[in-house]
């Protein structure tokens, strides 16, 4: 299961830049819990809840750029959702 | 400082408010969004049309081939056809009647008609692949000409037409190309006037003019409209050629303008319109 939200979260920082650019990764780099390895590659990983992480990174964008920023969002995931058992997706996705 | 120049100085200065910062900075992202969606669509778009052009090209390509190969084993046979047609009207099989002789004769003149078709065809096929190659050399187009209108002459005079021919001299209209080529193209013409012309004459011309050498065929033929003009050096474009009756492949004016092209000069056609007849030509620059 977390290997699915990483894979959404990837999925949503690339959404975002390609709207925003690279300040999509600066952003995600900033929420505790989510580390780049290489951005280049798309490679991150999460040290904590994979949930909460996720959730946190959606909040980010909408801070900045509010509610459309989490339709883009659920947009760049949506064809993942179904195989998320819906306790397990973060309230931002539902 | 004047009092406006304070007030401006106030305003510029007044701190944006986080609130409408935010505002403008949600608009900027939704509009981005917009873009990115433009993107995305203009990519795909753009995916699509790549696709289709390269299924394009490799059909192309395909045509180009199997029209080479079956003009290729078209003519073997074609020309056992008019060899043994001419064989035959020439007694090298005995005598034979009269009736026999036309009859033959007719065999031979549609299989010379049909080694002409084939010949377009795979002229086309060469230009189209980029296989037609040029023999360069020094030439005079008047005298190919004369020749020409010499030849088809007893052509026309059977339909009752007559061919006048008049140049400058040869040494002025000499120029640089493959002369079997051009020779291809003034036969082209001529024949072409001969073939859509009913009644009076074919008038061919060939002049210095400037740095250039212009040769025209003028018939009192059918003529034309500008809508028919406009298309008449496309591939398969035969003018009226289906009302009139007329046998060919609708490739050779096509081919007359590639050939000439190909030698740096550019081919014209003009009608005054129906039933007033059309002047072809072309003009090639003179050996300097």
């Amino acid at each position: 299961m977390p290997t699915i939200l990483i894979q959404m979260s990837v999925r949503i920082i690339k959404e975002q830049e390609l709207i925003i650019g690279p300040v999509a990764w600066e952003e995600a780099g900033k929420v505790p819990g989510l580390k780049i390895l290489d951005e280049k590659k798309g490679d991150i990983a999460f040290e904590g809840d994979p949930k909460v992480i996720l959730d946190k990174l959606i909040a980010q964008y909408a801070r900045l750029f509010g509610r459309a920023s989490n339709e883009v969002c659920k947009e760049a995931v949506k064809d993942l959702l179904a195989s998320v058992p819906k306790e397990q997706l973060p309230e931002n996705l539902k | 400082m004047s009092d406006t120049d304070t007030t401006n100085k106030q305003n510029t200065d007044a701190p944006v408010s986080e609130e409408h910062l935010q505002e403008v900075n949600e608009e900027i992202y939704k509009r981005n969004v917009e873009l990115a969606h433009l993107y995305k669509e203009l990519a795909r778009l753009n995916k699509e049309l790549e696709d289709a052009n390269e299924k394009l090209k490799g059909l192309d390509k395909l045509k180009t081939e199997f029209l080479s190969l079956a003009t290729h084993q078209v003519r073997g046979p074609l020309t056992a056809i008019k060899g043994y047609a001419s064989m035959v009207i020439d007694g090298d099989f005995g005598e034979v009647s009269e009736k026999a002789k036309e009859a033959v004769n007719r065999i031979f003149e549609s299989s010379n008609n049909l080694a002409l078709i084939i010949e377009d065809f795979l002229n086309v096929s060469k230009i189209e692949s980029g296989g037609m190659k040029y023999e360069m050399g020094p030439f005079s187009v008047a005298e190919i000409a004369r020749d020409m209108s010499k030849d088809l002459s007893i052509t026309a005079a059977k339909r009752g037409l007559k061919v006048n021919f008049e140049s400058d001299s040869d040494l002025d209209c000499m120029v640089n190309g493959d002369k079997e080529k051009i020779r291809q193209v003034v036969l082209n013409f001529i024949d072409n006037s001969i073939k859509y012309t009913k009644e009076g004459t074919i008038s061919v011309s060939v002049r210095k003019v400037g740095d250039k050498v212009q040769f025209k065929v003028s018939d009192t033929g059918m003529g034309m409209t500008p809508e028919i003009m406009a298309t008449l050096f496309q591939k398969f474009a035969r003018g009226d050629g289906a009302r009139m009756n007329t046998t060919g492949s609708g490739l050779g004016l096509y081919v007359a303008k590639e050939i000439i092209e190909a030698h740096k000069g550019h081919v014209s056609v003009t009608s005054e319109g129906p039933g007033k007849g059309s002047t072809f030509g072309f003009e090639l620059d003179v050996i300097k």
